[in-house]
C-alpha cells in the first residue's frame, strides 16, 4: 500500500483577476494565498504522513519566477524532507524549464523530471521498489506532441503512477492548439495505476478504474475559479484505489445571483444581501455578485452609485467574505428602437454592421498600450455601448 | 388615422363644445384671432398625449367647468377608438374604450401611435407661423438637425448624446495625452515595468552568488585544513618545550635502571607488611594483658563475701513472716474494741434525749415486732376520723331544729290572711250576672240594621209589582219574571230576619248592675284566695320531711360514741405492754417507733463486735506459740534477713563478669594467631630468619622498585604527549635543545597567524555573500511588482474596455447620422424641390446639397447660395422643406396634420399653392387647417 498526495497547478505568487479595489490588507493576504495554499499542503501531507507528493506542472505562474515564488517551494520542499517525504516535480506550459530563472537547488528529497521525454523514478520502502512514478517536463512553451506512447511502464511488480501536464484533445487538430493532447481510452489501455494529471484548474475525476483525476489549481484566482480547491489524497492498495479531496485554498471566489425583481428599497435589498452573504462563515469568500432583472426604474441605483454605496457598506458589515465587484444586467435588454423613429433604426443598422476591432484601434494599436491589452469582449462591449447609447437618447442618466 | 369628432368637456375658452369631421380631405377650421383655433389643437394633442400640470392651467375654463374631453378615432385599429382624458381622473390618463365595448389604457395607446411623443408630433404633424420665423437662421446645419429631430425621437438628444460621447472619449483616453485615465494608467504601467524589470535584475543575481558561495566554502575547507596541520606541530613542539624537564629526567632514570642488578628475592611489600603485622599484634597482647589483670581481682571480691547456708536463710524468712502476722492481728483487734464502746455510747446518749424513761438495758431486753408500726399508726387514724364525725352530726341536728321553727311561724302567718269558704261563693255568683247583659247590647244593634233593610225590600216589592202590572201589557214573559224577582227577594229578607231574632234575643231575666272596676275587683280577690290555699298545704308537706330527718341524725350519733369508747380501751392495753407510751400523745407513737428500732439495731451490732475480738485472741496466741519455737532474735530479725539476700546478689553479679572476662581473653589469644602466621610466613619468602636480616634486604629490593617506578611514571607522562615512536629517541638522548625549539616554535605561529587571517577574511566575505543571499530570499518585491502590474493592468483592460463602449457608440451614432442622411436627405431633397418648384411659380427647379451645403437651381439651370435669396423666397424654401419632411417622415403613421395658417405675407396666388400642396398632403393624411382668412371651403367657422 502507498499513500500520496496529487496536486497540480499551484502557480505560486500569480496575480488575481478583479481585485482592482480592495481593501490593502486584504490584497496583501489575496496575494499570499497561493503561497498560503502552498503551506496547508505542505501540512496536510505531514499530517497524512504520505510517501510522497506528486506536483504536476505549472507549479509558477510566469514564465520568469519570483523570488518569493522559488523560496517558497524550497522551503516546503525542505519542510517535507524533515519529514522523509519524497517530492516528484514536473513542470507545465507555465513554468516550462527553458523559462525559469533560479536554481532547481532542491533538497535530496525532490525528485525533477527535467527532460520533455518521459522518465521514471523509483519510489522505495525499505529496500523494496513500491512504486515508480513517470513523468515529463515541457522544456518549452508548448508540447503539442501526444506523449501517451512514451509511457512505457517497466515490468516491476509494484505501482506504476504516471503523471501528465496536458488535456483531452487530438495533435491532429489544428485550429485549437492543446497541450500534449491525450485521449481517455489510451490512458485507460496504458496499464498503469494512476494517472495524475494536470493543467486543467476544474477539479475533475476522469475515470475511476484505473483513476484518471485532474485535481484541479489549488487556490482560486478569480470568480472564474469558484469554490474550494486542494488536493487528492490518493492511497493505491493491491484491490482498491481510494482518492480524498483535500481543500487547500486560503480563500476562495463565488458567484453569487441576485435576482433584482422583487426589489423595494435599499436597506431591504441591503439586509437581504446581507444574510444571505453572512452565510459564508468558514475563511474569505471572494464574491461576485451577479445581478440580474434589474428592472427600469432600479436601474438609476447603478447609475447614481447607490449600489456600490450599498456594497461598500456591506463590505464593512461582512465578516467572512468580501464583495469584489458587481455585474448587473436589466431586465430588458434597452428600448426598442425600431418604434423609434427612422435615426434609430440607423442606428441598429450601423450597430449590426460595425468592426469593433477597426474601431477600438485607436487604443489597441497604441504604442504603450498594445503590450498590455489583450482581451477584446466584443460582445459585451456592443452591448454596453448600445445600452449607453439608449439610455442617452432617452435621457436615462437619472 | 383620422378624428371622427370632438367633445370638449372644458378646455381653455370652450365648454361642452361638440364637433364632427365627416368631411374628406382637408378640414378648413376658420375664425379670427383669439376665436380658439390654437385651442382646439391643443386639445387634440392633449387628448393623444396628455399635458403637463403646469401648461394645462393655462386651459382651466373660466367658468371652471371639467377640463378634459373626448374623441372618437378610426384608422387604428379596425373599428372606431373612443378616447376620453379628464384632468384629475384616473390619474390625468386616457381611458380608451372600442366599439364593442373593450377598455384599454394610456400605455396601450402609446403602444398603438408607435411611442410617438408630443414633442415627435410637434416635430412632424404641426406647424405654425412661429416655424416660419425659423428661416432665417437656416442653413445646411440646421437642416441637418431639422431632419435628425424629425426623425429621431426626442429633437437634441443626439446632439447631447454626440457631445456626452466625446466628452468621456477625451476624458478617457487620447493618443497623444497625458493626463486622461487611460494614459495615466499607461504611464503607470510603464513605471511599474521598469521597476519590476530593475527588481528582477537585482534577483538574477541570485545564482551566481550562490556559486561564489560555494567556491568559498571549498576554499575555507582548504585553509582550515592547512591550519590544523600547523597547529599539530606547534603542538608537537610546545610539548617538548613545556616537558623539556621530564623528558631529560627520563633519559637519566633509564640509564641508572640499566645500571642495577634487577634480581631479588624479597615478598612484595615486605617491610610494609612486616610492619602492618607487628603493629596489629601490639594492641591485641596489651589487652590480653589487662584481662588477666581484671579477670583475678573479681576472684578476690567472690571470696572476700561470707555467706549463709540456705536453710539458715529459710528459717529467718519463715521468722519474719509470723512476726508480721501477730503485729497484724493486734492492730485489728484494738481497732475493733474502739468501735464498739462508741456505738454503745451513742445509744445511751440518744435514749436519754428522747427522754422516756428506757435504759439500754430495757432497750436490750424489749421485743418490738413489725406490724407495731402500722397498729400505733391505725389507732391514730380511727380516733381522728370518729372525732371528725361526731362533729359534723352534731352540727346537722342543731340545723333541722332550726328549719323546723321557721317553717311553723310562716304557717302561722299565712292563716290570718284566709277568709271562709262561704263568702268566697257568693263572689263567684254575682260575677256570672254580669255576663248575661252583654249579650243583650248585640241583639239590639243587628234589630235596627235589619229594620232598615226590610224597608228598602219592600219598596223594591212595590216597584217590581208596578213594572211587572205595566210590562203584562207589553210582553207576558218579562212581566212574569220581574215580579218573581221582585216577591222572591222580599220573601228572602224576611226569611233570614225571623230566623236571626230567633237566635241572637237574650232572655230578658235579672240583670245585676256592676260597674267594671268591681267586677275586676271581685275576680283578683278569688285569685288571691286560691293561691293562698295552694302554700298553706306545701308548708304542712315541709315540715313533715324534717320530722324524719331529725330522728334518723339521732340514731347516728349514738352509734358513733360506742365507737370512740372501744377504742380509747385500745390504746390503754398498748400503753400497759410499753410503758414509756403513756408519757407520750398516741399520734407520735408511729415516729417514736422509727427511732427505738434504729437503736436496738445499733445495740445488736455491738454484740457481733464483742464475739470478733474474742476469736482475734485465741488467734494471737496461737502465732505466738509458733515464734517462739522459732528461737530467733526477734529484735533484728527482719534487718538480718534484708542484710543476706543482699550479699547473695552481689556474689550473682560477681561470678557473671567472671565469665565475660574470661571469654574476652579467650577471643584475644585467638585473634594473635593469624599474624604470627603471616610473619613467619614473610620470613621465609624472604629466605631469612631474624628480623634483622629481613630489613636489610628489605630495604635493598625498595630502592630498586622505586627506581622503576619513576621510569614508568615518566614514561606515563610521556606516552600521553607522544608517540611510541617518538619516545624512543629520548631514551636514547636523542632530542633538540631548549634554544632549538624556541625558535622553531616562533617560526610556526608566524605561518599560523598567516593562514589564520586568510580564513577569516573568507569568512567574511561568506558571511556577506550569504546575507546578501538572504536578503534576495527574503525579497518580495518581485512578487508585489509583479501583482501590482497585473493589476494595473487588469485595471488598464477595464478602462479600455469601457473607453471602447464609448468608442463604439460614438462610431455608430457617427455613421446612423450619414446614412440616415445619405438616405432620406435625397427623398425630402426631391419632395422640396417640387414643393419649392410650385411655390415659386416655376422660378426655382431643384434644391441639392453640396460639400454640407444647400443650393438651389433657379428655372435658368443658375445655382444658388440659399443666403443669396430673398426673405420671401427663403419662407418659400423653408415651407417647401418643411412640408417635404413632414410627407417623408409621415408616411410611417398616419396622424392627422395640424396646420395654422402662417402664409399671411403670402400672395394670392402663392397662399393659393399653399393650399393645393396642404389639400395635396390631405390625401394621405387627415389635416386640420386653421385660419383666419376662411376660404370658401371653410367647414367650422368658429
Amino acid at each position: 500500500m502507498i499513500t500520496f498526495i496529487h496536486c497540480a497547478d499551484l502557480h505560486l505568487d500569480s496575480p488575481f483577476k478583479g481585485l482592482k479595489n480592495i481593501p490593502t490588507d486584504l490584497l496583501a493576504a489575496v496575494r499570499k494565498s497561493t503561497f498560503k495554499a502552498l503551506d496547508n499542503l505542505t501540512e496536510q501531507a505531514i499530517k497524512h504522513q504520505v510517501d510522497f507528493v506528486l506536483l504536476v506542472g505549472d507549479v509558477f505562474d510566469q514564465e520568469e519566477q519570483s523570488m518569493q515564488a522559488h523560496m517558497a517551494l524550497l522551503k516546503a520542499f525542505r519542510r517535507l524532507e524533515a519529514h522523509q517525504i519524497n517530492v516528484y516535480i514536473s513542470f507545465g506550459n507555465h513554468d516550462y524549464l527553458a523559462s525559469q530563472t533560479f536554481p532547481r537547488n532542491y533538497p535530496d528529497n525532490v525528485y525533477v523530471f527535467n527532460s520533455e521525454t518521459v522518465s521514471s523514478y523509483p519510489f522505495k520502502k525499505g529496500e523494496q521498489v513500491a512504486a515508480r512514478i513517470y513523468g515529463f517536463s515541457y522544456e518549452n512553451r508548448a508540447v503539442l506532441d501526444n506523449k501517451i506512447k512514451e509511457y512505457q511502464k517497466t515490468d516491476e511488480p509494484c505501482f506504476h503512477i504516471a503523471t501528465l501536464h496536458g488535456s483531452i484533445g487530438n495533435e491532429q487538430a489544428k485550429e485549437h492548439a492543446t497541450y500534449a493532447p491525450f485521449q481517455l481510452s489510451e490512458l485507460k489501455e496504458a496499464g498503469f495505476d494512476y494517472w495524475a494529471l494536470g493543467h486543467i484548474h476544474k477539479r475533475d475525476v476522469l475515470a475511476e478504474h484505473p483513476p484518471i483525476v485532474y485535481p484541479g489549481n489549488i487556490q482560486g484566482r478569480s470568480t472564474k475559479e469558484t469554490g474550494e480547491k486542494g488536493c487528492y489524497l490518493v492511497t493505491l492498495t493491491e484491490n482498491n484505489p481510494s482518492l480524498t479531496f483535500l481543500p487547500l485554498s486560503a480563500m476562495t471566489f463565488e458567484k453569487v445571483e441576485v435576482d433584482a425583481r422583487e426589489w423595494t428599497d435599499i436597506p431591504q435589498v441591503t439586509e437581504q444581501l446581507l444574510k444571505k452573504l453572512n452565510t459564508y462563515t468558514e475563511g474569505t469568500t471572494l464574491i461576485q455578485l451577479v445581478i440580474s432583472q434589474v428592472t427600469e426604474d432600479k436601474e438609476t441605483w447603478f447609475i447614481n452609485g447607490y449600489v456600490t454605496e450599498m456594497v461598500n457598506y456591506l463590505n464593512e458589515e461582512l465578516v467572512a467574505s468580501y464583495i469584489i465587484n458587481y455585474k448587473w444586467t436589466s431586465e430588458q435588454k434597452r428600448s426598442e428602437w425600431k418604434h423609434g423613429g427612422r435615426f434609430l433604426e440607423e442606428l441598429a443598422t450601423a450597430f449590426a454592421e460595425m468592426n469593433v476591432e477597426q474601431e477600438v484601434q485607436a487604443l489597441w494599436k497604441h504604442r504603450e498600450a498594445r503590450a498590455w491589452l489583450h482581451d477584446l469582449e466584443e460582445k459585451e462591449i456592443v452591448q454596453e455601448a448600445e445600452l449607453l447609447v439608449d439610455q442617452l437618447l432617452h435621457q436615462k442618466e437619472g | 388615422m383620422r378624428i371622427d369628432s370632438i367633445h370638449i368637456y372644458g378646455f381653455g375658452k370652450w365648454t361642452d363644445q361638440q364637433f364632427t369631421f365627416d368631411h374628406d380631405g382637408l378640414i378648413e377650421i376658420a375664425g379670427n384671432n383669439e376665436s380658439g383655433k390654437t385651442t382646439l389643437r391643443k386639445f387634440i394633442s392633449y387628448i393623444l398625449f396628455g399635458m403637463k400640470p403646469k401648461e394645462l392651467e393655462r386651459f382651466i375654463p373660466k367658468q371652471g367647468s371639467t377640463v378634459g374631453g373626448r374623441m372618437k378615432l378610426s384608422g387604428i385599429v379596425s373599428s372606431q377608438l373612443t378616447i376620453e382624458r379628464v384632468a384629475g381622473k384616473h390619474k390625468n390618463q386616457a381611458l380608451v374604450w372600442t366599439e364593442d365595448g373593450r377598455e384599454m389604457d394610456e400605455d396601450w395607446l402609446r403602444t398603438e401611435l408607435k411611442g410617438i411623443k408630443e414633442t415627435d408630433f410637434q416635430a412632424i404633424y404641426t406647424f405654425d407661423a412661429h416655424d416660419l420665423r425659423q428661416i432665417q437662421e437656416m442653413d445646411n446645419q440646421s437642416l441637418h438637425e431639422v431632419l435628425l429631430a424629425v426623425g429621431m425621437t426626442g429633437t437634441d438628444r443626439i446632439y447631447h448624446t454626440e457631445k456626452h460621447v466625446e466628452k468621456k472619449l477625451a476624458e478617457w483616453f487620447k493618443p497623444n495625452g497625458k493626463k486622461p485615465a487611460i494614459n495615466q494608467l499607461l504611464q503607470e504601467l510603464k513605471d511599474l515595468q521598469e521597476k519590476l524589470t530593475e527588481a528582477k535584475k537585482l534577483e538574477s543575481s541570485y545564482q551566481q552568488q550562490l556559486v561564489e558561495i560555494e567556491q568559498i566554502e571549498n576554499q575555507l575547507v582548504a585553509l582550515e585544513q592547512e591550519k590544523h596541520q600547523l597547529e599539530n606541530k606547534q603542538q608537537q613542539i610546545e610539548k617538548q618545550r613545556t616537558h623539556y624537564q621530564t623528558i631529560t629526567d627520563y633519559y637519566h632514570t633509564n640509564a641508572r635502571w640499566n645500571r642495577l642488578d634487577h634480581d631479588i628475592s624479597f615478598p612484595a611489600q615486605g617491610i610494609k607488611r612486616w610492619n602492618e603485622w607487628k603493629e596489629a599484634l601490639l594492641p591485641l597482647k596489651s589487652e590480653e594483658r589487662v584481662l588477666a589483670n581484671s579477670k583475678q581481682e573479681i576472684e578476690e571480691q567472690i571470696n572476700r563475701l561470707e555467706l549463709m547456708t540456705d536453710e539458715q536463710l529459710a528459717t529467718l524468712a519463715k521468722g519474719v513472716e509470723l512476726f508480721q502476722q501477730i503485729e497484724a492481728l493486734k492492730s485489728e483487734r484494738k481497732d475493733m474494741h474502739k468501735r464498739m464502746v462508741e456505738i454503745e455510747e451513742e445509744v445511751r446518749s440518744k435514749l436519754a434525749t428522747m427522754q422516756i424513761n428506757l435504759t439500754v438495758e430495757g432497750l436490750q431486753n424489749m421485743e418490738l415486732p413489725f406490724y407495731l408500726e402500722e397498729a400505733w399508726a391505725d389507732l391514730t387514724n380511727q380516733l381522728e376520723k370518729l372525732a371528725v364525725e361526731k362533729q359534723y352530726i352534731e352540727n346537722e341536728q342543731a340545723s333541722i331544729k332550726k328549719r323546723k321553727q321557721e317553717l311553723r311561724e310562716e304557717k302561722e302567718h299565712l292563716l290570718t290572711s284566709q277568709i271562709g269558704q262561704t263568702e268566697l261563693k257568693e263572689y263567684q255568683k254575682e260575677l256570672e250576672q254580669v255576663n248575661k247583659v252583654e249579650q243583650q247590647e248585640k241583639y239590639q244593634k243587628w234589630h235596627s240594621t235589619y229594620r232598615k233593610q226590610l224597608k228598602n225590600s219592600n219598596i223594591l216589592l212595590v216597584i217590581g209589582l208596578v213594572v211587572a202590572v205595566g210590562l203584562f201589557f207589553l210582553t207576558d214573559v218579562w212581566s212574569v219574571v220581574v215580579a218573581i224577582v221582585t216577591i222572591g227577594q222580599n220573601i228572602t229578607v224576611r226569611l233570614y230576619g225571623k230566623v236571626f231574632k230567633q237566635w241572637l234575643q237574650p232572655d230578658k231575666a235579672t240583670v245585676s248592675t256592676l260597674s267594671e272596676a268591681e267586677i275586676q275587683e271581685l275576680e283578683r280577690l278569688i285569685q288571691y284566695q286560691t293561691e293562698l290555699q295552694n302554700a298553706l298545704a306545701e308548708i304542712d308537706k315541709d315540715i313533715q320531711k324534717y320530722q324524719q330527718e331529725q330522728v334518723k341524725q339521732q340514731e347516728r350519733h349514738t352509734f358513733l360514741t360506742e365507737r370512740i369508747d372501744q377504742l380509747e380501751q385500745k390504746i390503754t392495753e398498748q400503753e400497759q405492754a410499753y410503758p414509756f407510751l403513756s408519757m407520750i400523745e398516741v399520734p407520735y407513737w408511729s415516729r417514736l417507733y422509727q427511732q427505738i428500732i434504729v437503736q436496738k439495731q445499733k445495740l445488736s451490732e455491738v454484740q457481733q463486735l464483742k464475739k470478733t475480738i474474742n476469736q482475734v485472741d485465741v488467734q494471737l496466741k496461737d502465732q505466738q506459740i509458733k515464734l517462739d519455737g522459732l528461737n530467733l532474735d526477734v529484735e533484728n530479725l527482719e534487718q538480718a534477713y534484708q542484710h543476706e539476700l543482699d550479699k547473695r546478689n552481689d556474689n550473682k553479679r560477681l561470678q557473671a563478669r567472671k565469665d565475660e572476662i574470661q571469654a574476652q581473653l579467650t577471643t584475644i589469644i585467638e585473634k594473635q594467631k593469624p599474624y604470627q602466621e603471616e610473619i613467619n610466613q614473610l620470613l621465609q619468602q624472604a629466605e631469612v630468619d631474624t628480623e634483622d636480616a629481613f630489613i636489610a634486604k628489605g630495604e635493598k629490593k625498595e630502592e630498586l622498585d622505586l627506581l622503576q617506578e619513576k621510569r614508568q611514571q615518566l614514561t606515563d607522562s610521556l606516552v600521553v604527549l607522544f608517540s611510541e615512536k617518538e619516545l624512543q629517541p629520548f631514551v636514547d638522548g636523542a632530542f633538540a635543545d631548549k634554544e632549538t625549539l624556541e625558535r622553531r616554535l616562533q617560526e610556526l605561529a608566524k605561518e599560523i597567524q598567516y593562514v589564520t587571517n586568510r580564513i577569516k577574511q573568507a569568512q567574511a566575505t561568506l558571511s556577506d555573500r550569504k546575507a546578501s543571499v538572504k536578503v534576495l530570499e527574503n525579497n518580495e518585491d518581485v512578487s508585489i511588482l509583479k501583482h501590482q502590474l497585473a493589476m494595473k493592468q487588469e485595471e488598464l483592460q477595464e478602462s479600455a474596455n469601457k473607453w471602447a463602449v464609448y468608442q463604439v457608440a460614438s462610431a455608430n451614432l457617427a455613421k446612423a447620422k450619414t446614412t440616415y442622411s445619405q438616405k432620406y436627405l435625397p427623398q425630402v431633397m426631391e419632395q422640396a424641390s417640387d414643393y419649392f418648384a410650385k411655390l415659386t411659380l416655376g422660378n426655382y427647379q431643384y434644391i441639392y446639397m453640396e460639400d454640407e451645403k444647400m443650393m438651389v437651381k433657379d428655372s435658368d439651370e443658375f445655382t444658388f447660395d440659399v443666403l443669396e435669396l430673398s426673405q420671401g423666397t427663403k419662407d418659400q424654401l423653408y415651407i417647401a422643406i418643411r412640408f417635404a419632411l413632414s410627407h417623408v417622415m409621415a408616411s410611417r403613421l398616419a396622424l392627422p396634420f395640424l396646420i395654422d395658417d402662417g402664409f399671411v405675407h403670402f400672395d394670392s396666388n402663392r397662399k393659393a399653392i399653399v393650399l393645393e400642396i396642404i389639400e395635396e398632403l390631405s390625401k394621405e393624411h387627415q389635416l386640420f387647417y386653421f385660419t383666419a382668412n376662411p376660404t370658401n371651403n371653410a367647414i367650422i367657422k368658429l
